[in-house]
């Protein structure tokens, strides 16, 4: 690289990069005015990105504990190696019929652990055949600004480029199509604040069994 | 006495025709800890009024009451034990035995699940063996305790002492749009004398359940059924060659409530009967239940059950027994903080009787003969959940009701009996 082009490249970065990553905060509510958490926000530039691997902060990981799917919901980068370890004294089988990764993990018990990649982006259910309680999700994405809402109902993507999008929010209970909602905006870049309301359905009363 | 003897070949057969295939040994758990799971209910209690029917008498309540004074009974009123073993990926069993107090060790339940891994939305379930039908929504788990109270509604304290099948049940849930949609078909034996005691006693608010083996105690008869009659009913009895069959449909839309309808007939002959003077009762009856949780707090149940159980030949005007019978209950349940949860229970329940003159033509008889009852229970239950292994339960109930058939106890016809309970459950 020539002197100039690496005095360009530097003046380029100067005014480029910090202009075109904005900080995304968006709020969940209910439309009886709680906080939701657990909904999953991502935003998807609608300009082509650079093919990068995507890596998420928090452990690529389900605990099964307390008859409970613990997260109950996980978002994974697409192709991510996703570990199933069971920390009850009694026995889990971990299954999805979901169209993204139908799959099963047979019979296993305490302290020890299962894995599955999640080669397809999409929404997988987790169920147990033995405790028809235990309900989660996995969420596989191919976007980088991805993350689900706190008990506050709120998400912040960080670094995402300015410019026109697509913003999705998803849970498993809302009342929408697809359990999710879409937003095309365009995020400016000074970052911006999003607030949502969003209808949700209770839970599904899985705790009696025959 | 035939039922434990094919039960016990039925389960020996079936284990042998399922024992599972060489590779999927890994998925086979037969005596492991996690198979076995048991209760002790440690039972304090405080009852006026009547004795109880679990001597042979007239009272509504599990425990003897002492007439106008309060009868205090310590007890180990419960102790049970499931045993679940895993015998591939899809089947299981449960056999579940109990030492209750007031009725003999007994088997209790002892059945086969076929619960085949999910490849879609729809989902299917079988069991077979001796078991309890869908119908209460105050029992769950194993060992069918129940949840919100000690003493569970007439209703469901009727379901726990005459209708427990040697049943074949298929089970299909599947969600349409928000909704949730299951429904369940099952054929049936063994429970042939299923209404005996509901005619001969009526009503009663209890947490025992059908011995498998063993037999409920009846109140004293009249002077014409005594003859035919024993004295004594098994709740799990083959009698006559004819299968009986039930049906329960269940929707769940999406506002947090489930709506289930259930029907029974085990289409008896009623006029078979073996050499213990046991009867092929003809009983059907239709359940409707409410399941609704108003929020993360408040859930309110309510059952209504309407039936007619038919017994013997004709006489000299109608069939001995033609009894109508009919029970509503609502419930409203609240959760206190993470371990307490406060329930009240207020119901109602009668029986009328179709042929009070089959007594026979002395006017006497024909009171005694009659099966007409009216009552109402309120129950309210405080319960604390104090570990993942034990939990305090304190329970008041009032139960009143009007019943002609008292004469034979020379007691008047109405009668009201009051209970405290406290019950310390430890599971293991």
């Amino acid at each position: 690289m020539g002197m100039r082009s690496a005095l360009l490249f530097v003046i380029a970065l100067l005014f480029a990069a910090p202009a075109m990553a904005a900080d995304l905060t968006v709020t969940i509510r209910s439309t009886s005015g709680q906080s939701v958490r657990d909904a999953v926000v991502t935003l998807q530039p609608t300009a082509a990105q650079a093919p990068a691997p995507i890596r998420f902060s928090w452990p690529y990981k389900v605990t099964q504990q307390n008859l409970q799917f613990d997260p109950f919901v996980l978002i994974v980068p697409q192709g991510s190696e996703v570990s199933f370890p069971n920390k009850d004294g009694v026995r889990h089988h971990v299954y999805s019929f979901s169209s993204a990764k139908p799959f099963e993990l047979k019979l296993y018990g305490k302290d020890e652990s299962r894995s599955v990649k999640f080669d397809k982006t999409g929404i997988v259910a987790l169920g147990c055949n033995i405790h028809d309680g235990m309900v989660g999700f996995v969420i596989v994405v191919d976007t980088p600004y991805a993350m689900k809402s706190d008990a506050s109902g709120s998400v912040t993507l960080r670094g995402a480029p300015a410019g026109p999008a697509t913003l999705r929010i998803w849970h498993p209970y809302m009342k929408a199509g697809n359990n999710q909602i879409e937003r095309r905006i365009v995020v400016p870049a000074g970052g911006m604040t999003e607030a949502v309301v969003v209808q949700l359905r209770p839970a599904p009363d899985h705790s009696r069994s025959y | 006495m035939a039922a434990p003897k094919h039960l016990g070949m039925a389960i020996g057969v079936l284990l042998v025709a399922f024992a599972p295939a060489k590779r999927a040994w890994s998925q086979v758990d037969l005596v492991s800890r996690e198979t076995f799971t048991g209760l002790l209910d440690l039972r304090l209690s405080a009852t006026t009024g009547e004795r109880s029917f679990v001597d042979g008498d007239f009272g509504k309540l599990r425990f003897d009451g002492g007439g106008s004074t309060v009868k205090i009974r310590p007890s180990l009123a419960d102790a049970a034990i499931a045993w679940r073993p895993r015998l591939s990926w899809a089947w299981s069993a449960t056999v579940h035995a109990e030492m209750q107090d007031g009725v003999k060790p007994d088997l209790i339940q002892a059945y086969f699940t076929y619960k085949p891994t999910p490849k879609s939305a729809t989902r299917f379930q079988a069991r077979m063996g001796l078991l309890y039908p869908e119908i209460s929504l105050e029992h769950e788990g194993a060992l069918w305790k129940t949840s919100y109270t000690i003493t569970p509604s007439a209703i469901n304290s009727w379901v726990g002492e005459e209708v427990k099948p040697l049943a074949v049940e298929a089970t299909v849930r599947r969600p349409i749009g928000d909704h949730e949609f299951s429904a369940t078909a099952a054929v049936f034996d063994y429970n042939d004398t299923s209404g005996t005691l509901l005619t001969f006693r009526g009503w009663a608010l209890h947490d025992l359940k059908a011995p498998t083996r063993h037999e409920w105690a009846l109140p004293p008869l009249d002077n014409f059924i005594k003859g035919p009659q024993s004295r004594e009913s098994y709740p799990v009895r083959h009698i006559d060659d004819r299968i009986g069959y039930y049906g329960r449909l269940e929707w769940a839309p999406p506002i947090g409530a489930t709506f289930n309808l259930f029907y029974y007939n085990n289409l008896g002959d009623k006029t078979s009967k073996d050499w213990d003077k046991q009867w092929s009762w003809a009983t059907e009856f239709w359940n409707g239940g409410v399941n609704w949780a108003l929020n993360d707090k408040v859930r309110i149940l309510g059952q209504v059950m309407s039936g007619r159980t038919l017994m013997g030949f004709k006489g000299p005007k109608t069939i001995w027994i033609d009894m109508d019978f009919a029970s509503a209950y609502v419930l409203a349940t609240r959760k206190i903080g993470e371990t307490d949860q406060l329930t009240g229970r207020l119901e109602f329940f009668r029986t009328r009787d179709n042929s009070p003159q089959s007594g026979g033509y002395a006017f006497a008889n024909r009171i005694a003969a009659d099966r007409k009852e009216d009552g109402w229970a309120m129950t309210a239950a405080y319960k604390r959940t104090l570990t993942p292994n034990a939990a305090l339960f304190f329970e008041a109930l009032h139960v009143s009701s009007e019943r002609k058939a008292r004469v034979l106890t020379l007691t008047p016809q109405g009668q009201a009996q009051t209970m405290f309970q406290t019950s310390l459950r430890l599971s293991f």
